[in-house]
């Protein structure tokens, strides 16, 4: 018949099953068969069970020691990440991101720990930067969100809204995938802007180069310096000056001869309480200069004084209106 | 969290030494903070828990830095992070639903398990030596068996999981297991001084000879 299993290391084993969550309804019912046959059975398990719930008062302070070796663990591996960065191939890269990497020699890279996405968000008016795992860094800017799956082949990255500034570790066997709801940018080692809002996505490289691929077809090469716009009318190259275009990082605005209506429509992204144009017309009017994006009051005053305009602030908004209105 | 700017506005310290040190405390969250926040977000799958318990962890370092010299900030924020995660780990896992294991529990519990009330200083004394020599049962264990054991119970991952972090295989992620198991219910069983625990092991020699002669 079946041969008789020691039944401490039946114990054993199905108290490890039981912890690891993989126990499925058969398993469970294999369970209460092995437990009823035997009182040599049901007390191995009590043993571990008492066991258990004496180490359990212990787990707190266990789980943060381990926690805080993955913390080490992760700063080592992203230090070495950088070091490695622009000079070494990506054989070492890999080699250097340590920990998961095993040593057969095979073309292997560090898998993330989890199968699903890993999102990133910011809230309004926030800013977050975030290391990735291949030493890239990823810098959010207000109300963005992205979604990041790195698997052997590829680097992928989904900005599900808002914007975001990418200083990407580079590695030529693994390209990096920035995807949007209009395209994708394909890059393996660069600096880049990506601004996905409704309607419109816009791509800023700053350093390398940068290949951008439209959801209908096509593709673009972008150098230092060159942009592209994709939106309904299509594909269309722009240049940019990074003091503008970059100046989020800063937590600034600069606008030069920009309509009013679309200075606001981007001032705001960066707080709670939108401000309104009440007529349609001051929409045309060019605005120029500086604005502190954490201090919407002074943005406020600024607009209505360049252009003698006055504001009206409730709860739900700021409505801006002609001078002697009302 | 409202807070628009990315590091708490930090204000003066106490003398020279004390600014120093807590120019030293902001240089290096800015550092690290990225990392920080990456890692909690994908230990919580979530940013708002992740920015909350960075947040807290160098308010809780910037705070001792006032009148502390701190030799290493990054590990001490490291520590207190891991903490804050820790906590917030279990409290959000308190509630998973438990199958089968009520029955056992049931049957042959003879050790107090979780108080209900505020134990009394006779138990509160004998559940700390308990915990302590918990702990330093656990310490003792070869250390890819004590990871397993840890990331299996404390961290609840999965063998792939675990598998994957150790890099090993996962028949070995179970092997690892059942040995921190058995290691630990053996020094849990001396700490008892439960004679009929001890002998367990010698009965398992005896009943396995005896199965041996009956099959021969």
């Amino acid at each position: 018949m079946t041969t008789r299993v020691d039944p401490d290391d039946a114990a054993a084993r199905w108290i490890a099953l039981r912890q690891s969550g993989e126990m499925s309804a058969d398993r469970w019912q294999e369970y209460s068969a092995w437990l009823g046959q035997s009182e040599k059975n049901r007390n191995a398990i009590a043993q571990y069970e008492s066991m258990l719930s004496s180490v359990d008062a212990a787990g707190d302070s266990e789980l943060a020691e381990e926690f805080e070796r993955q913390l080490h663990e992760e700063f080592e591996n992203h230090v070495a990440a950088k070091q490695h960065r622009t000079s070494m191939p990506w054989r070492a890269i890999a080699a250097s991101v340590a920990l998961a990497i095993l040593a057969s020699g095979s073309l292997y890279v560090a898998q993330p720990y989890l199968q699903k996405p890993v999102v990133y968000a910011s809230h309004i008016g926030e800013q977050v930067s975030v290391a990735l795992d291949d030493g890239s860094t990823a810098t959010l800017n207000t109300n963005s969100a992205l979604a990041v799956k790195f698997s052997g082949g590829k680097r992928g990255v989904e900005i599900r809204k808002g914007e975001a500034l990418f200083d990407v570790a580079r590695d030529a066997s693994r390209p990096f995938v920035v995807a949007t709801s209009l395209g994708k940018i394909q890059v393996t080692g660069t600096v880049f802007n990506v601004r996905a809002l409704a309607g419109e996505t816009v791509v800023h490289v700053v350093s390398g180069h940068v290949t951008v691929l439209p959801k209908d077809g096509g593709s673009v090469s972008l150098t230092a310096g060159q942009g592209v716009r994709l939106n309904s009318d299509g594909v269309s190259m722009t240049t940019f000056d990074p003091d503008e275009a970059l100046a989020w990082r800063e937590h600034k605005a600069r606008y030069r001869d920009e309509p009013l209506g679309e200075v606001i429509a981007d001032l705001n992204r960066y707080f709670v309480t939108p401000i309104v144009l009440e007529n349609p017309s001051l929409e045309a009017l060019p605005v120029t200069g500086e604005f502190d994006l954490t201090d919407q009051k002074t943005a406020v005053v600024a607009l209505t004084t360049a252009f003698d305009l006055a504001s009206r602030e409730s709860a739900e908004q700021i409505l801006i209106t002609p001078n002697n209105s009302n | 969290m409202s807070d628009k700017s990315k590091t708490t506005r930090m204000g003066g310290g106490r003398g020279p030494e004390s600014d120093r040190r807590l120019r030293a405390v902001e240089a290096v969250i800015r550092e690290i903070d990225p990392l920080l926040v990456g890692w909690l977000t994908k230990k919580f799958g979530e940013g708002t828990i992740a920015r909350d318990i960075a947040q807290d962890a160098y308010l809780r370092v910037w705070r001792f830095a006032h009148d502390s010299v701190i030799d290493d900030p990054r590990a001490l924020i490291f520590k207190a992070a891991a903490n804050l995660a820790a906590n917030e780990f279990k409290a959000r896992r308190r509630f998973r639903a438990t199958h089968v294991e009520t029955s056992t529990t049931a049957m042959t519990n003879q050790m107090e398990t979780v108080p209900a009330d505020a134990p009394s200083p006779e138990r509160a004394e004998c559940a700390r030596q308990d915990w302590e020599a918990c702990r330093k049962a656990i310490a003792e264990l070869p250390e890819k068996a004590r990871r397993a054991f840890v990331l299996s119970r404390f961290e609840e991952l999965t063998y792939r999981e675990i598998a994957e972090r150790l890099s090993v295989s996962e028949s070995s992620v179970e092997k690892y297991i059942i040995l921190a198991l058995k290691s630990l219910r053996n020094s849990a069983a001396a700490r008892e001084g439960d004679a009929s625990v001890l002998l367990f092991p010698g009965r398992d020699a005896r009943s396995r000879n005896i199965t041996k002669l009956k099959v021969r």
